[in-house]
């Protein structure tokens, strides 16, 4: 059986864990910034509307969703690779975190894209 | 498994436990707003609950795990691309300096119910 740890792209999503953890510090920022300090005030459904019907934020969303899960789960897959040694079990969480990961990038489109005023 | 708790051993457990936190977050928060998709009224209500005082808590919360995921993971940058192994214990209390100073700047206005400049609620 194939071993799902060292010597299967470790070094790749390494990289990738550095590369996408930079955009997501700067998406992340303007997030924030956009939705908690800039415009004033609580979060209303017409505040959302504003920024969220239009196509740039679509993409900004859909980019910082795909990256933050895939950084995340990236995550636990390098916490559980630490602990689970046997390759049938590191098989299985793999394959759950792939799902996961899937039915959120999922829920998250569905929410952005079709939304309009 | 026995470790050798200093700087840089606790700092890489903290960006574990806070990476955790951040992807249980980060679920909840996706499947949160996929109420956006039922309509003005269903939204605004559920925001009216985020105003409570616990969800206020875990707001600031939120903020200060992010806040050292960010920095310790710049810490982790240049130690791995730069020649930060040489003074990582320096950078590490430098970072945290500055957040912290975020931290105090980004808090008050969640706690405030207002933002940095004031205004209506």
């Amino acid at each position: 059986m194939r071993d799902y740890g060292f010597g299967s792209g470790g070094a790749f999503h390494w990289f990738l864990q550095r590369v996408s953890g930079v955009v997501l510090f700067i998406l992340l920022l303007v997030h924030f910034l956009t939705t908690h300090y800039f415009p004033v005030g609580d979060i209303t459904y017409q505040k959302v509307l504003a920024r969220l019907s239009q196509p740039g934020w679509k993409l900004f969303y859909m980019v910082f969703i795909a990256l933050g899960l895939y950084h995340g789960i990236n995550g636990i897959w390098i916490i559980a690779q630490d602990y689970v040694a046997r390759s049938s079990w590191r098989f299985i969480i793999l394959g759950l975190l792939m799902v996961a990961g899937l039915i959120l990038f999922m829920l998250g489109s569905i929410t952005v894209i079709p939304f309009k005023a | 498994m026995r470790y050798r708790w200093f700087t840089g051993g606790w700092s890489w457990l903290l960006m574990r436990i806070t990476g955790g936190l951040l992807i249980l977050y980060l679920g909840l928060h996706i499947y949160v707003l996929h109420f956006l998709g039922k309509g003005g009224e269903e939204f605004d209500r559920l925001m009216v609950t985020m105003q409570q005082p616990i969800f206020k808590l875990l707001e600031v919360g939120l903020l200060g795990v992010v806040i050292y995921h960010s920095l310790n993971g710049i810490r982790i940058l240049f130690i791995d691309f730069g020649r930060g192994a040489l003074y990582h214990k320096k950078l590490f209390w430098f970072l945290m300096a500055i957040g912290a100073a975020t931290f105090l700047v980004g808090a008050i206005p969640i706690f405030q119910h207002l933002t940095p400049l004031g205004g209506e609620r």
